[in-house]
């Protein structure tokens, strides 16, 4: 094939008429994957510079020491060594209540030292307020939480005795996610108005320094962590870890969105490989003619080769040209997400990645039917009736060759080989069943057709198999459209259900926690005050690990080699009690709900807690520090938690009568049931005792729904875009069979068929068309579903069968929409216009 | 055709002797596998054809006449025997041989025309021209245009062009490299009786012209019988040669 031949560039434009048309509606469909993944890989170029530019903006410091604990005097003199510019914050859950408004939330308040944050800046509104509530004093709070409760610059808050005066919202800060602030919406009071009260023994607060070093590197941090984490027993984190785990948050994200840009990519490359098929299919009685006058195999098939060529280039440039127009929009959807800008930037290697894909993709789609050039034979052009070309085993080579080719561009795109088969795998899997399912409908809707008496359907059952009918490609395009929709509304819908059916019996729906010993009278009167029962009332002491067997958690730190150590360094809250709960269940063991006072204390653990965190056995003994006393036990036995219950559960359950002695806090689990009184409720243990905090079920799926609606956002984009790449497909693939169509409306209507006998076979053939393509897209999601109820989620599956039905209808509906336009008006024309012309 | 205006074709025709062999077929059999079986369409089929000859090949349906147009214009591979076109045994060329010898020395023309959908008349006209890398096939396919009479329809496309307007459109596409043999399939087949009779006279005027020798398959006696020759198929063998002169 010699490229360089000017008469096969002349030839791929003159065979070309008459088909660019719809050459060009199959490049669009192609077009959308490549714009999709060169708007990811720009933005991904963007996103990642800008960790690199912010990397000591987005910790807020170079260096950031933690603590659950208030930092003893040895680590505050300890970290006063290290130098540079320092300064503090605490942050810990607490109940603010807003008394103009007789509301209260559960907030992540921040008791902020002057400095913070020595890099980057609270961004407030108004403006001057980040610069000032610390010195008159005032509070900041979370934007969403200021709109979401109607509160105004000027509104009092009050966290435990202490009131504030709002000072502005707090619109974006250091270590602050969009998604946790709705979480867990954040609020700034200066460190002096905090009510030390709140921080009392047990309570779960983090103490952070931060410390800003002159001219510090990378290297420098490093250095000051690895010295202060082998001598202090607290967590060190630098900016460089931080740049290091946003990035890794990126790759995630690039690699989720990935998917579904490559998912529009391979359904662009069927589409255009359905393109060029088509358009090869017509001319392959032209490729016998050109043979017959002396076009050599491989000149005839430079010809459609270089036609392919430029529809990858032209697919390459509208691609990366409609993926910059994408860029644009694509912050939008991310900044809901990250907490930096996503500033708009042309990467060119994005660019030249995208072209490529889209040259790519479309020219290993296209090897099938370019094979068929050089197969076709001269003595074609002599003959009236001609066979199709018989099948060979080339076929497999090229989905070898395709599949290859797409674990390739998944490489390029993830850059990791495990991540590129994953993709190619899981979209084989996808694109495979969906057509074998397709074949099988359509196969079994041929066979119905014989039972059909009505003639319109079984002629509309019939046109499925209409040569050249694109009928399977149609069929893909749909259902993977229907299938990634279905598949997010069943994941959905699962996971909004398994919340609300923990409301549906006598199961506790409110938890109020760090309740002191002295407390629990009070906020009991409360709650029979409100007629609430009191289902539980657990205990829970503060504690850490010492050791295991002989080997003390210091000298298991002191091993390089060891790894995965967290669930020996962390802090523990563990209850006792003399039986297990019904959220429980001994699955090894036995439990022991009474200490008999023998050597080792016998405790029960969570089995994926003790087996994949603790890495312990039956047997194994554990040394706890109980607030300076070491209690040696042993594992009694091992307990399986049902953590979807909202109520306390704890890794660890001691016996009675080991901790009974110890400072503790209560948590306190009752039922409202849909009384709806969560607010008042709240709203008097929170006046009574500040430093309670009540969470409800009404609350979680509060929140719940409103990280959902985020996360929905980009998971819908990503959705959206396959389902316009397959209705985009649809579209140029009922362009392809249109000429048939018509001319067989034609026959018809010769034969006496009437206009109203020609629009119901159009109706049923469409229908049905879209009936079976939701249908292999439903059946597939149906599936898929249950995988993620069993594998992921671990719930009972649930079906939303209402949206499922009107995505079938929509499909239905826009299948027949298409399918009726496409043949608009044709009714109308000379019939024997429309025989003699090839349309 | 219009032989004598100061547009007259500035083709050189090949200097070719009459007595010179341009095809020879040898005992020429073609078998194609149905199903269990095997189907034989020719058999045993020879003949010879010199430069500048005409012949006609008749016979009913399935007797083998495409079959055997095809063999000889090396479009297929026979089962045994041999085809010499221009000296060169077909069996023996490589597909590039073959298709080089198509393209310089092999003219065609289709029963159902097989005009280039998406080309212009003119650019139809030109394909074989510029297949060959021939300077000027523009001003000629034009001129050719002008003789088969379709002077003013060059950029028309075939759609835009009646069955008899699209055969001369073929037949100026087949003289455009003065083959040294035409194949024509049934040239007047799809046409009415007054168009085909004109097509019939523009081919064989051509032929003369260019010195061209013309092999016709054929049902339409009258066509036959402007040849110099005729063999008779049936049942793939050749069942009557009435040579009006000895190969």
């Amino acid at each position: 094939m010699r490229l360089l031949d000017s008469w096969i560039w002349k030839m791929a434009w003159r065979e070309s008429r008459g088909s660019r048309r719809r050459l060009v509606l199959f490049l669009t469909s192609m077009a959308v994957g490549v714009a999709f993944l060169t708007a990811l890989t720009s933005t991904g170029d963007s996103l990642e510079r800008q960790v690199d530019k912010e990397a000591r903006e987005l910790l807020g410091a170079d260096l950031r020491i933690s603590s659950n604990q208030p930092f003893t005097q040895d680590e505050q003199q300890e970290i006063r060594v290290v130098g540079g510019d320092q300064t503090s914050r605490v942050s810990f859950l607490s109940m603010a209540l807003f008394p103009e408004q007789e509301r209260t939330r559960m907030v992540m308040v921040r008791a902020i030292e002057h400095g913070y944050p020595l890099y980057g800046a609270v961004e407030s509104d108004p403006p001057g307020a980040a610069g000032t509530y610390l010195d008159e004093p005032g509070a900041l709070v979370d934007h969403g939480l200021m709109t979401g409760l109607e509160l105004s610059v000027g509104d009092t808050i009050q966290i435990g005795r202490n009131r504030l005066q709002i000072a502005g919202a707090i619109q974006r800060a250091p270590r602050e996610t969009p998604i946790g602030m709705i979480v867990m919406p954040p609020v700034y009071i200066p460190a002096s108005s905090l009510d030390t009260t709140l921080l009392s023994r047990g309570a779960m607060a983090e103490h952070d320094v931060y410390i800003k070093l002159e001219g510090g590197s990378f290297q420098d941090t490093a250095v000051i962590k690895d010295s202060l984490e082998a001598r202090l027993d607290l967590n060190v984190d630098t900016a460089e870890e931080e740049q290091e785990a946003w990035r890794e948050v990126l790759q995630f994200f690039h690699r989720f969105l990935g998917l579904s840009g490559f998912a529009a990519l391979v359904l662009g490359g069927l589409g255009v490989g359905g393109a060029i098929r088509a358009h090869i299919e017509r001319c392959l009685t032209n490729v016998a003619v050109l043979r017959c006058l002396g076009s050599g195999p491989h000149r005839t098939l430079g010809v459609y080769f270089a036609q392919a060529l430029i529809l990858g280039c032209l697919a390459g440039l509208l691609g990366c040209l409609a993926g910059m127009l994408i860029q644009l929009g694509l912050p939008m959807v991310l900044e809901s997400i990250f907490p930096f800008s996503v500033p708009f930037i042309v990467s060119w290697s994005g660019i030249a990645i995208g072209f490529g894909i889209g040259l790519a993709v479309t020219l290993l789609f296209a090897l099938m039917p370019l094979r068929d050039v050089q197969r076709v034979s001269p003595l074609r052009a002599l003959r009236f009736v001609v066979e199709p070309l018989p099948r060979t085993r080339f076929r497999y080579v090229v989905f070898v060759i395709i599949t290859v080719g797409l674990a390739a561009v998944a490489y390029i795109q993830s850059g990791s080989w495990q991540t590129s088969v994953a993709y190619t795998a899981a979209l084989i899997i996808v694109f495979g069943v969906l057509a074998l399912l397709a074949k099988g409908l359509v196969v079994a809707a041929r066979k119905l057709a014989a039972w059909v008496r009505l003639y319109p359907l079984r002629q509309g059952l019939a046109n499925l198999h209409r040569p050249g009918n694109q009928t399977v490609l149609m069929m893909l395009a749909l259902g993977l459209g229907t299938f990634i929709v279905a598949v997010l509304l069943i994941g959905e819908h699962m996971v909004v259900q398994s919340i609300s059916a923990l409301m549906g019996d006598d199961r506790p729906d409110m938890v109020l926690f760090d309740i002191q010993a002295d407390q629990i009278d009070g906020v009991q009167q409360i709650l029979e005050a409100e007629n609430l029962p009191l289902i539980e009332s657990t205990p829970m002491v503060n504690m850490r690990i010492h050791a295991r067997g002989d080997s003390t958690v210091a000298v298991m730190q002191e091993d390089s080699t060891r790894s995965g150590l967290w669930a020996y360094t962390r802090e523990y809250r563990n209850t006792y009690r003399s039986e297990i709960t019904d959220a429980e269940e001994i699955i090894e063991g036995e439990f022991t709900g009474l200490y008999d006072g023998s050597d080792l204390v016998p405790i029960s653990i969570e089995e994926d807690f003790a087996r994949n965190a603790l890495k312990v056995s039956l047997g194994d003994t554990l040394v706890f520090n109980v607030q300076g006393v070491l209690i040696p036990t042993t594992v009694g036995s091992f307990r399986r938690v049902d953590w979807q219950q909202v109520r306390a559960n704890f890794y660890v359950v001691f016996p009675m009568g080991v901790l009974e002695g110890a400072p503790q806090t209560y948590i306190i689990a009752t039922r409202d049931g849909a009384t709806d009184r969560y607010e008042q409720i709240q709203a008097a243990v929170v006046a009574a005792f500040p430093n309670v905090t009540v969470l409800s079920l009404d609350l979680l799926l509060e929140v719940f729904d409103a990280v959902v609606g985020r996360i929905r956002f980009v998971i819908s984009f990503m959705a959206y875009f396959c389902l316009v790449a397959g209705l985009i497909v649809l579209i140029a693939a009922v362009m392809i069979s249109r000429s048939g169509r018509i001319r067989e409306q034609a026959l018809l209507k010769t034969l006496g068929a009437s206009r109203r006998q020609i629009g119901a076979i159009t109706v049923f053939e469409y229908v049905i068309l879209g009936l079976i393509s939701s249908a292999t897209g439903l059946v597939l999601a149906l599936g898929a579903g249950w995988l993620l109820a069993k594998y992921v989620f671990e719930l009972d599956y649930v079906i939303a069968m209402g949206p499922l039905i009107v995505i079938a209808i929509v499909v239905v509906a826009f299948t027949l929409v298409v399918g009726q336009l496409s043949t608009w008006r044709q009714y109308g024309r000379p019939t024997l216009a429309v025989l003699r012309t090839d349309i | 055709m219009n032989t004598t205006g100061q547009n007259e074709v500035k083709r050189v025709p090949k200097q070719k002797q009459m007595s010179e062999s341009i095809l020879r077929v040898e005992r020429l059999t073609k078998t194609y596998r149905s199903g269990s079986r095997d189907l034989t369409v020719l058999d045993d089929v020879s003949f010879s054809l010199n430069a500048g000859e005409t012949c006609a090949i008749l016979g009913p349906s399935g007797s083998g006449k495409t079959t055997l147009l095809g063999l000889c214009a090396g479009l297929d591979i026979p089962t045994a025997g041999r085809v010499i076109l221009r000296g060169q045994d077909l069996n023996a060329c490589t597909e590039i041989t073959r298709t080089a010898l198509r393209r310089n020395s092999v003219g065609f023309v289709f029963q159902t025309f097989r005009l280039l959908a998406t080309l212009t008349a003119l650019e139809n006209v030109m394909v074989p021209a510029e297949l060959s890398g021939r300077r000027g096939a523009r001003t000629q396919a034009r001129e050719l245009l002008r003789q088969v009479g379709l002077k003013g329809r060059e950029h028309h496309y075939p759609t835009q062009l009646s069955g008899g307007e699209q055969q001369r459109v073929g037949l100026a596409r087949a003289f455009i490299n003065s083959p040294d043999i035409l194949f024509a399939d049934e040239p007047t087949g799809n046409l009415d009786a007054e168009t085909g009779d004109r097509i019939k006279d523009l081919l064989f005027e051509l032929n003369k012209e260019a010195g061209t020798a013309l092999i016709v398959v054929t049902h339409d006696l009258s066509l036959a019988a402007s040849c110099a020759r005729a063999l008779h198929l049936h049942g793939g063998r050749i069942t009557r040669d009435t040579a009006k002169s000895a190969p």
